[in-house]
């Protein structure tokens, strides 16, 4: 297994894919799956809707304070999603799957895996990456994350605090994201 | 299958709590081990005039989670150690209360994972504290939670915030220590809130590992990758030499070139030296456990590494002996190849204990 850094420098390379590359500004997201799909496979819908007042993304920053993040600086950013078996961190682990896009003008983002998860549990690292960094580094500052915040299932492995949990049971799963899911990054 | 150990009667609750009552920490004296020297985690440790008990942990666990008990009423202990991520928060720089209403990072140093802080004979990166109560009480005193310039200024906000601004605590301090805070000086009241917060912070134990369960004899606990990755960690790449005992940590201080000097030999941190002020520990840094380290990225002092790969790669080069004061053990060490280093990360995997973020339930928010 390759850790991620050098995971998704091949996916990328494979798909002859820049992540920086404008992929026209709509938000169909590019996916590079590197499992064969079981028997009984399913996939992951994401569904990324943030909400502006006033023209900025308002979201919740580590120490509690509310941030203000303005619009003309999310759309036609890119993001990227990086899928990883439950409990393994992206910075230490093989991604099942990576893709990107880039954010659109309504700040809505609709993408679909590979239909190849087993029922199970996952967890998905989403970043839009506003700070135009190197997304080999994973996010940067100011950079938007998403992550969970609910504890993990008993038996499950901890959160790995920097991806959303997902779990899939016998069907498809559809995973919502809104303001509350984000952080925006700081290094 | 490994022995249990004779828990002791007075903590048993707390050992069903930490690791459940079955599967929990064993018998350290575990001679017939695969490798003793990485024995399984211990019982928590007993300290005869200060017993766990439930209600102690209880007040704990509500002053952890409180955010009115810091200056902004934004910020709490878990805003940077996460109980659902291991007691950590995943970020390089710690975003302080200080920060508040803004969220750039103003501390420098990654923030620590609490998992096995109770085993810690010293903790914080520098070393700087010994005293696990008192250590568990300080950030009230700094810019974490920052009630006040100083401690003592900080002590009497704190004894103001339990006992004027939410007084229900006046109750659960009387349960837990049998004692009326609005009469007790506040240095007294800074005092028990480190005691509760260390009761409830025994919940925090990482052990029965995969690596644990392999170390005891179960073949299938990990993979041939794995073991392959532990006698690395163990041998050429010489891991073992710092991460050593059941909690991969010497609990000692190294320089392993990651505060490099500068052209006046001045370092942006200077680590150790900033405690002991001996030249010989400028730029050291306390080894961090390896349990659960999988999961608590980015690592080094200054979370200036993100990925283990990176931090493996590092340590097993020239880049480790930058430092004119680096640790003369990693002369010894040996490149490794990205196989190699694949293995090793892959052994670190093994270290995860159970998830113990699904045994605690939060208080509600703005309680007692």
């Amino acid at each position: 297994m390759q850790p991620f850094s050098s995971a998704i420098s091949a996916a990328i390379t494979s798909l002859a894919l820049a992540l920086f590359a404008n992929c026209g500004g709509d938000s169909t997201a590019t996916v590079d799956a590197n499992i064969d799909a079981p028997a009984s496979a399913h996939l992951i819908r994401g569904d990324i809707k943030l909400t502006a007042t006033n023209n900025a993304v308002r979201l919740m920053a580590q120490n509690g304070a509310q941030v203000d993040v303005p619009v003309a600086d999310i759309v036609g950013k890119p993001y990227v999603f990086v899928m990883t078996p439950g409990g393994e961190p992206p910075a230490n682990t093989t991604p099942i799957e990576v893709g990107n896009g880039v954010m659109p003008a309504d700040l809505a983002v609709k993408f679909a895996t590979a239909k190849t998860y087993a029922d199970g549990y996952y967890e998905m690292a989403f970043f839009i990456m506003l700070s135009g960094g190197d997304p080999m580094q994973g996010p940067q500052n100011n950079d938007l994350a998403a992550f969970s915040l609910e504890p993990a299932m008993p038996g499950e492995q901890a959160l790995t605090g920097t991806t959303v949990r997902v779990r899939v049971k016998g069907a498809d799963t559809n995973l919502p994201m809104t303001n509350a899911n984000f952080i925006r990054f700081t290094k | 299958m490994m022995r249990l150990t004779s828990v002791v009667t007075a903590c048993s609750a707390l050992l069903a709590n930490a690791c459940g009552d079955d599967k929990s920490t064993q018998d350290p004296d575990a001679s017939a081990l695969r490798a003793p020297e990485h024995g399984p985690v211990p019982a928590p440790p007993e300290h005869a005039d200060d017993p766990w008990t439930e209600a102690k942990a209880n007040l704990g666990k509500h002053i952890f989670f409180d955010t009115r008990l810091s200056n902004s009423g934004k910020t709490s202990c878990n805003s940077c150690h996460l109980y659902v991520t291991s007691f950590q928060d995943n970020l390089q720089g710690g975003v302080p209360d200080s920060a508040y209403p803004h969220d750039s990072p103003a501390l420098t140093r990654n923030t620590p994972s609490f998992l096995n802080m109770i085993y810690a004979p010293v903790v914080r990166w520098d070393g700087s504290h010994t005293d696990l109560v008192e250590v568990l009480a300080f950030p009230f005193a700094e810019l974490n939670m920052n009630l006040g310039a100083d401690v003592p200024s900080a002590q009497t906000k704190l004894k103001q915030r339990l006992t004027v601004d939410a007084p229900g605590y006046v109750g659960l301090f009387n349960t837990a220590f049998g004692q009326d805070i609005t009469a007790l000086p506040p240095a007294d009241v800074y005092r028990l809130t480190g005691r509760a917060l260390l009761a409830f912070i025994r919940v925090a134990v990482s052990c029965n590992a995969a690596f644990d369960r392999w170390n005891a004899g179960d073949d299938t606990a990990m993979t041939a990758k794995q073991i392959r990755g532990y006698q690395l960690f163990e041998g050429k790449a010489g891991c073992g030499h710092c991460h050593a005992g059941p909690l991969f940590t010497d609990f000692a201080f190294h320089n392993v070139s990651s505060s490099l000097p500068d052209g006046n030999g001045n370092r942006t941190d200077e680590g150790r030296y900033g405690v002991t002020h001996d030249p010989s520990d400028r730029g050291a840094f306390l080894t961090p456990s390896l349990r659960g380290v999988f999961a608590t990225d980015p690592y080094f002092h200054d979370g200036s590494m993100i990925t283990l790969q990176k931090v493996i790669r590092f340590k097993t080069s020239d880049a480790a002996t930058q430092d004119p004061l680096h640790d003369p053990a990693f002369n010894k060490s040996h490149a490794l190849t990205d196989e190699e280093i694949d293995e090793l990360v892959d052994f670190l995997r093994t270290l995860r204990g159970e998830d113990v973020a699904s045994q605690i339930t939060p208080p509600a928010p703005n309680t007692p």
